[in-house]
């Protein structure tokens, strides 16, 4: 896991303070985890209801994907999350931050580890 | 001195892996020119010492001479991967010594390689036609006048014997930082609990004995423009992530806190500056009709308490403006006050703060009359396009202060803003460095010292 290019750009996101947990998942499945320690453990008590929630929103990535749905988010209690969609795929990077956290700021780096994600994906892809 | 040949053999052999891959393989913007030479640098390391290295590296390592000046923004997250000094040291692991430095810290930038909320970038520029100095002045929360006079004496001290025409002048301010007064701690809106008298007096000593509170910018800006009349100016004032905890300013060698920087400028390359925002009037008006002595706390609008009033005008439910959703209305209702009472021209002032039926704003008011401002997000792309394209073409470099406002509300349609400011300055070098509090100033021009909007300054070659 540690040498996945992946799993180092989610390493990067997590490193953020606001980013309690980044992913890059489907329906019913979790690709690829930051190589660390996992999650952050403000995200423990949440996290089966997150992850509950997070497989029908992916429900709905599948089937609009194709037609360029770009980004979702939902908020749950104290948290909020981010779902960056990967063009005309049914994965998706996701993050869950604070409900109060600076979202724009964070939004910012969602874009950039998308776009790392789709060139180590695709490394023919053009993402500028 | 180092040699910049010296320094060449490490930047082979130096690891990039955090830099973009797209600066992998593209070459460094740079722009060669007989006259001027300009390079950005940038990265992305977390170890504060390791991205100091590589920043400088990558900024100028085209330069095919050692850099006049050199202009540094961090992101806050330095503070806890080594610390700012240490990302100075690393700076001057590689810098040619004795090159003028200030910079400071900043929620995000966006330049040649993209845009971004973590990391470091540098401007570098060598002239054979240009002047440079830099100065500085402490405690800019305390005293303002006295910083900026400070400052702007040794900018005039060291470029009095300069005989080019062009003067130009970036001003980086600690800007505001929220107090942490006991039991509010340092919400926003603090609407019961505490009588606002007695608020509003823990914050006049918060500011004066910690020096946290309003940034005074302006109070700087305008005794600087006092001092050095004849320049044209940008600024902005140096900020953290968005919480307004704390910021730092770069100057040389040293990590300075609450102080204005500078770097002074003549030369005979083609300058100007300007601010657009881009913001229109709701159409719901009022006046100010009883502030603090320094005015910038509003007490009453229409010979009322200010909150109510307010809510009342934009048919608001009391408890509508919170926490939670501070940004989205505030950030999309600003006031709109004169700069200049001559101009029917309305510029947006946001509010910082709600203490009982008060606002805390950080522009002071100076004129009763004022508007509620609103913008979307089509206008605020449309304010970078209205302002660059009143510039001669092929820019030379440019420096943009552009509100963390800005930032926060387009997220990560930022690269859409970027767009824009790419089809003006195409491989030319340029920052947009996010700050709280931007400024421009020129002689014809006055000072615009507003919250939300898109500062230029566009260098060009001489002919």
């Amino acid at each position: 896991m540690k040498d996945d290019p992946i799993a180092r750009v989610l390493d990067d996101l997590l490193k953020l303070d606001d980013i309690l947990a980044c992913m890059v998942a489907r329906r019913n499945m979790i690709s690829v985890m930051p190589s660390g320690e996992g999650f952050k453990p403000e995200v423990n008590n949440i996290w089966d209801s997150i992850h509950r929630a997070m497989d029908s929103v992916f429900g709905v990535i599948g089937e609009y994907s194709q037609i360029g749905l770009g980004e979702m988010e939902f908020r749950l209690q104290d948290h909020e999350v981010l779902f960056y969609v990967f063009p005309d795929t049914e994965s998706a990077l996701v993050a869950i931050v604070p409900a109060l956290a600076n979202k724009g700021l964070l939004e910012v780096e969602m874009e950039n580890a998308r776009r790392e994600i789709l060139k180590i994906m695709n490394p023919e892809v053009k993402t500028e | 001195m180092q040699e910049l040949e010296q320094i060449r053999k490490p930047l082979v052999d130096q690891p990039t892996g955090t830099l973009p891959d797209a600066s992998k393989k593209k070459e460094i913007p740079v722009r060669p020119d007989p006259d001027v030479e300009a390079a950005i640098g940038m990265s992305r390391k977390w170890d504060a010492r390791e991205a100091g290295r590589e920043v400088a590296e990558t900024a100028i390592k085209k330069l095919t001479r050692p850099p006049d000046f050199f202009v540094l923004f961090s992101t806050i997250h330095y503070e806890k991967y080594g610390g700012f000094q240490e990302l100075l040291n690393g700076v001057w692991d590689v810098l040619p010594k004795g090159t003028p430095l200030i910079g400071g810290t900043v929620s995000g930038f966006t330049n040649n390689y993209g845009c971004y909320t973590r990391g470091t970038t540098a401007l570098a520029v060598s002239s054979e036609d240009m002047d440079v100095a830099i100065g500085y002045g402490k405690n800019t929360k305390r005293n303002p006048k006295h910083a900026a006079q400070q400052c702007a004496q040794m900018i005039k001290e060291k470029l009095k014997d300069s005989t080019y025409e062009n003067k130009f002048l970036l001003n980086l301010i600690s800007a505001s930082i929220m107090p942490n007064i006991p039991t509010i701690g340092r919400r926003k809106i603090v609407r019961s609990g505490m009588s606002t008298k007695l608020l509003l007096n823990l914050f006049g000593f918060s500011q004066y004995f910690f020096q946290k509170g309003y940034g005074r910018d302006d109070e700087v800006l305008e005794e600087l423009i006092r001092y050095l009349p004849e320049y044209r100016m940008l600024g902005g004032g140096t900020i953290d992530d968005g919480a307004a905890l704390r910021n730092y300013q770069f100057f040389n060698k040293d990590v300075f806190t609450n102080s204005v920087v500078s770097l002074g400028i003549k030369t005979n390359h083609r300058l100007d500056v300007k601010t657009t925002h881009n913001m229109k009037k709701t159409g719901i008006e009022f006046n100010i009709t009883k502030t603090s002595n320094d005015g910038r706390i509003i007490h009453e609008i229409n010979g009322k308490p200010a909150f109510s009033e307010f809510i009342r005008l934009l048919g608001w439910p009391s408890d509508f403006l919170n926490e939670k959703n501070w940004f989205k209305t505030n950030y999309f209702f600003p006031l709109g006050f004169r700069v200049n009472k001559e101009f029917e021209e309305f510029s947006p002032r946001l509010l910082g703060g709600i203490f009982g039926e008060s606002f805390i704003t950080i522009i002071r008011s100076k004129d009763p009359k004022t508007v509620i401002l609103t913008i979307d997000g089509r206008s605020l792309l449309k304010a970078i396009d209205d302002n660059l394209n009143t510039f001669p073409e092929n820019p030379a470099f440019g420096l943009i202060a552009s509100c963390t406002t800005r930032l926060e509300t387009m997220g990560d349609k930022t690269y859409r803003s970027r767009d824009h400011i790419l089809q003006y300055f195409g491989e030319s070098p340029f920052i947009e460095f996010y700050v709280g509090g931007e400024s421009t100033y020129s002689p014809n021009k006055g000072l615009t010292f507003v919250n939300m909007s898109f500062n230029t300054a566009v260098f060009w070659n001489k002919n």
